[in-house]
């Protein structure tokens, strides 16, 4: 019979837990703050930090600018970082996006209306979150699933070829900014 | 029911979210509109396309690296049966609608204005290809014509099992006149000399006929193809390859670079008789020596060992390769492009 060596149990997020936190401000003056793990998630917000040479001591004393991102939008994507800030590197899902599984937790935070998931997505965009973005787009793939094509054009607004002609047309007739 | 505005997102997240469809969402969606074709054909996916003209449909069989869906029109559509009685060719109609099987799934898509020649350029367009691979013709039911105008980008061209007359043959004519590569399965030259005259002429890389055929020296001597192959050739004497060869040899031919005949002799093959008055070199097994040749629309490379080296007049040199029995041979002539 083996006896097992003693040894400290260090808890792996006692270890994790000592973090660096930034201050980040949304466009509707909204302050949240986020640890630099979950900071990390973005890359837009990771090169800015490290091109302004954020540290652990002067982050909080200064605050990021997002002036492309509300508040509510910030909330969600703050939280979605500090929930994913120490998942594994995963491959992007450029190709196979059906391939993952969108766990339980991601599908009810992004369980909002239409219009809010658009702007979402668009400040994912912005902030360069690849995991996020994957998560969206998954939501508005599924949108599609077991829908007819009469249905799909409603879903996504898709207008017809003469709808989108008449719009050209009526957008080269309205005067320009000069005129 | 709510709805998302999904092309006012930048075409890069469209473009994300569209490639997380099943194959049936996108092409349902491609449908839609000019602009949602336009940006399923940015996915950038490929595929090659086959085509089967069959008395009961048109088959659209694309073969992808993810995905082989098989697109079928005019099956169970009712399309005049009593034409058929009739012996008539129809013109393509309209397809009321379009069975597609993917994973032994058949579903129906519809786009009601579209003729078949819409869904064949929709198909191309959304599959960023710009022709059809392969497309076989065994049957003589759809008007010839009409074919021609819907397939007018194809590589090779294979048919037909079965032509009732010259018209037949003319029309055939012309649905493979766009074609790169022409394969003959079946043809009855009696009659149709001049028909059979204008496809060895024309200058397709490669013409192949799978179907017995007796040929004469005019017949050769009109061959202006890359590539030829008679797999079923008889000849009334070995005379007439012997005065082909001396015929190029002083020139004629000239686009030629292969020619194969698997042959049929009512006398004894003799490859003196074959070769008299040329002036050929044998040469030992131990040289090898490198070809090219289309093989259902791909190059591939192969290597002669030995054969027998005739050259033309203008010094371009040709090898024979020839594999005798008692009353057939296989010849191959391969023009040396270097």
């Amino acid at each position: 019979m083996s006896v097992e060596p003693e040894v400290p149990i260090v808890q792996v997020e006692e270890v994790r837990e000592n973090p660096v936190l930034y201050k980040i401000i949304s466009s509707d003056n909204h302050v949240f703050t986020i640890s630099e793990h979950a900071v990390k998630l973005s890359k837009t917000l990771w090169d800015l930090i490290t091109n302004l040479g954020l540290t652990a001591e002067n982050a909080l004393d200064n605050p990021i600018p997002v002036e492309n991102v509300n508040g509510k939008n910030m909330e969600t994507i703050v939280q979605f970082c500090e929930r994913h800030k120490y998942d594994e590197e995963e491959p992007e899902y450029t190709n196979y996006i059906r391939e993952f599984v969108l766990p339980e937790w991601d599908r009810q935070l992004l369980s909002i209306d239409n219009e809010e998931l658009f702007q979402l997505i668009l400040a994912t965009n912005y902030l360069d979150i690849q995991k996020l973005m994957d998560y969206c787009c998954r939501v508005i793939g599924d949108m599609a699933k077991d829908k007819t094509p009469e249905e799909l054009r409603i879903i996504y607004g898709i207008p017809t070829d003469a709808e989108d002609d008449a719009l050209e047309r009526s957008a080269s007739d309205s005067p320009g900014p000069s005129g | 029911m709510s709805f998302f505005l999904l092309l006012h997102l930048p075409d890069s997240i469209i473009r994300k979210i569209i490639h997380g469809f099943e194959l049936l969402q996108l092409l349902e969606f491609s449908l839609l509109s000019n602009r949602a074709r336009l940006l399923v054909r940015s996915l950038n996916l490929t595929a090659q396309f086959f085509v089967f003209i069959r008395k009961d449909e048109i088959c659209v069989s694309i073969s992808g690296g993810r995905w082989s869906p098989e697109f079928s029109f005019y099956k169970n559509q009712g399309v005049s049966d009593d034409m058929v009685q009739r012996e008539h060719q129809i013109d393509l109609p309209r397809p009321k609608f379009a069975d597609v099987t993917i994973c032994d799934q058949t579903n129906k898509l519809y786009k009601e204005e579209y003729e078949l020649k819409n869904w064949v350029d929709h198909l191309l367009s959304i599959f960023n290809s710009s022709r059809i691979q392969e497309l076989y013709l065994v049957t003589d039911r759809y008007d010839f014509k009409s074919l021609a105008k819907v397939f007018d980008r194809v590589e090779i061209f294979e048919g037909p099992r079965e032509l009732r007359s010259a018209e037949d043959f003319e029309g055939f004519w012309n649905v493979s006149i766009t074609s790169d590569t022409i394969y003959i399965d079946e043809f009855v030259y009696e009659g149709k000399e001049e028909k059979f005259h204008k496809t060895l002429m024309r200058n397709y890389k490669h013409v192949a006929f799978f179907n017995p055929i007796s040929l004469s020296l005019d017949d050769l001597l009109m061959i202006n193809s890359s590539e030829t192959t008679f797999f079923y050739a008889s000849f009334s004497t070995q005379k007439v390859l012997n005065r082909f060869l001396k015929h190029w040899i002083k020139g004629s031919n000239p686009r030629l670079e292969a020619i194969v005949f698997n042959c049929n002799f009512e006398q004894k093959f003799e490859m003196d008789q074959l070769l008299k008055g040329i002036d050929y070199k044998i040469v030992p097994p131990d040289r090898e020596k490198r070809f090219s040749r289309l093989e259902r629309g791909a190059l591939e490379y192969y290597t002669l060992e030995g054969g027998i080296d005739i050259k033309r007049c203008d010094g371009t040199f040709a090898t024979l390769n020839i594999n005798g029995t008692e009353h057939s041979a296989s010849i191959g002539m391969y023009v040396w492009q270097y």
